[in-house]
């Protein structure tokens, strides 16, 4: 177990590493970035002047050992379009986008993981029938198609909530919605489709002749070994959420992360950028590596293996 | 080779049908519609459909907020929209394939890198990386085609490597070797062969993707870039005329849910009909 421990950890610090220095390669790729921050006529002591001040006069080499030294120090440098320290930008609005994103993966669970197994349970019942439809209209609307509808119908319409900015809890109601839809319907698809290759295994006949009762048998013989997959896909889908959560901060103008980064793209704000990537993919790689141990605790077999 | 006993059900085939009238109105859209997407129309602003009050007969589907005719912009945009997703599967699925069947075949340091960086790819999610491209390289109907080809082709490697690994067990392909058989004949007559019906249906079930991808980024801004058109970015200019214009976000909408379905549907009677696994579930 240990040593399943250390080769998952060495693993993802060097994914860490690598996509850290392949972001610092390709920003540094496009070129002096004073070009598009100053205006044409700008003279040359003013553009030496800019770069100085933003680090960039340096050679490469220290550049990069600076930046990946920032990740203990915590400090990224300056917001080219800001001109306020990176990670202060991120600070303001980690907040909001932290509790919408966690809401709305505790939300998709608590809802998904059920719909999935009552669909299974009861495969092609008008119930399961119902289900699949929504999930497969889940999957196939946009999350930002979904979004506009509910600001047309909500906000234009019945008039009911505000359609963009985040000062009251109001705001976050269809935010939550645009976002939670998607990952119910792919966690709901999973799930069934999980617990439909269990249903068919032997073991829970020899369960159901030992007397075990139905309920007993499906939620915990079958239902603990359908969840095995789902926890993996779960792990893998919080990069989609994030993803969502990019295009649905930017529908409601919500200010948070995903916005921000958005809108760095736009300015070409590389330090921002950088600092972004790092922080989604950091998430992404540490709760994944997470899901890999739970994964060994779930799983004897994989245990044992290592 | 295997004959395939393809009998199309009549409900796939109408579904065949249409995915196939879309794509070809739309991809003639520049000879049916030889005009300046981007000449506007100050005097015709946001003229509704013909059908409904204070509609003109001359704009069928209205104008849009710079009085450009509507029905016009879907079939461009549409078209667009196709177009990336199509070549970008095109490019994903070569270069999945490529070193997928070489990481499978070769093993070694060579399915290491590859499979190192096919994990790194899959823990970014594709809008970020995307971004990043955007960002440094700009943004354009064929960047976006690269940024999104070169995003999606991880999981094409994954699948090529996993099947060629198993076929690499199998005993045909032991005999093959024993025959004396060439490796580029191998590669052609035994891999490509068994490998393509997963590939097609999984290049099948990434085009919707790939068309989400697309409409997702177009609408942020950081897509396909006016005067040009696409789905998304109808949608996203559409959203501020909701009020009194929500035909102009909704249409475009409808259309992406239209042809996803369409695509997803055919994909799944496509991996019913070529994976026996999923043939008696």
């Amino acid at each position: 177990m240990t040593r399943f421990i250390t080769t998952r950890l060495i693993k993802a610090i060097f994914t860490v590493w690598f996509i850290l220095t392949l972001v610092f390669m390709i920003t540094r790729l496009s070129g002096d970035p004073t070009q598009w921050l100053l205006p044409d006529d700008a003279t040359a002591a003013v553009r030496a002047q800019l770069r100085e001040s933003l680090g960039l006069d340096k050679p490469l080499g220290l550049q990069y050992a600076q930046y990946l030294s920032s990740l203990f120090t915590g400090d990224m440098g300056k917001s080219y379009h800001y001109l306020r320290p990176v990670g202060e930008l991120f600070a303001e609005r980690a907040g909001p986008t932290i509790a919408l994103g966690t809401i709305s993966f505790v939300l998709a669970i608590v809802i998904g993981v059920p719909i999935g197994v009552v669909a299974a349970v009861h495969r092609n019942s008008l119930l399961d029938r119902i289900t699949m439809g929504i999930s497969i209209a889940g999957y196939t609307i946009p999350n930002f198609v979904f979004a506009i509808l509910l600001i047309f119908l909500f906000s234009l319409k019945l008039r009911l909530l505000p359609s963009g900015g985040m000062s009251s809890p109001q705001h976050y109601i269809m935010p939550l919605l645009a976002l939670t839809i998607d990952s119910v319907a792919g966690i709901a698809r999973l799930t069934r489709g999980s617990m439909l290759d269990v249903l068919r295994q032997d073991y829970l006949d020899s369960a159901r002749a030992k007397g075990v009762r139905e309920r007993m048998v499906i939620y915990k013989h079958a239902l603990r070994n359908a969840l095995i997959p789902v926890v993996t896909i779960i792990g893998l889908h919080l990069g989609t959420l994030i993803g969502g959560a990019v295009v649905i901060e930017t529908v409601f103008a919500f200010p948070g992360i995903g916005m921000l980064i958005v809108q760095a793209a736009q300015y070409r704000d590389f330090p921002v950028i950088q600092y972004g990537v790092m922080l989604v993919s950091t998430t992404v790689i540490v709760v994944n590596l997470l899901v890999d141990l739970s994964y060994g605790f779930l799983d004897p077999r994989i245990r044992d293996n290592f | 080779m295997r004959m395939l006993n393809l009998r199309i059900p009549p409900f796939i085939m109408v579904l065949i049908i249409m995915l196939f009238l879309i794509t070809l109105f739309t991809s003639l859209s520049p000879v049916l519609f030889p005009i300046d997407l981007g000449a506007t129309n100050l005097g015709a602003r946001l003229i509704p459909p013909s059908f409904m009050n204070g509609g003109t007969p001359s704009h069928f589907l209205g104008t849009d907020h710079l009085g450009r005719d509507f029905l016009i912009r879907l079939f461009y945009g549409t078209k667009n929209s196709l177009l990336v997703a199509l070549s970008s599967m095109l490019i994903a699925t070569f270069v999945g394939t490529v070193l997928g069947v070489l990481a499978g075949l070769y093993r070694g340091p060579f399915d290491t890198i590859v499979s190192f960086l096919t994990d790194v790819k899959l823990s970014v999610p594709s809008i970020i990386i995307a971004i990043v491209c955007a960002a440094v390289f700009g943004s354009g109907k064929w960047i976006l085609v690269l940024i999104i080809g070169f995003t999606g082709y991880p999981t094409f490697t994954r699948l090529v490597r996993g099947q060629t690994i198993q076929l690499k067990e199998a005993n045909f392909m032991e005999c093959s070797r024993a025959l004396g058989a060439s490796k580029m004949r191998i590669l052609f007559e035994h891999v490509f062969t068994n490998i393509s019906s997963p590939l097609i249906v999984h290049a099948t079930m990434r085009f919707s993707s790939f068309i989400l991808l697309e409409s997702s980024l177009s609408f942020l801004g950081i897509g396909i870039q006016p005067p040009d058109v696409s789905l998304g970015l109808l949608v996203s200019a559409g959203r501020n005329y909701l009020i009194n214009s929500w035909w102009l976000s909704i249409a475009p909408s409808v259309i992406i849910v239209v042809v996803v379905v369409l695509v997803s549907l055919i994909g799944d009677w496509l991996r019913d009909l070529l994976d026996p696994k999923y043939k008696n579930s």
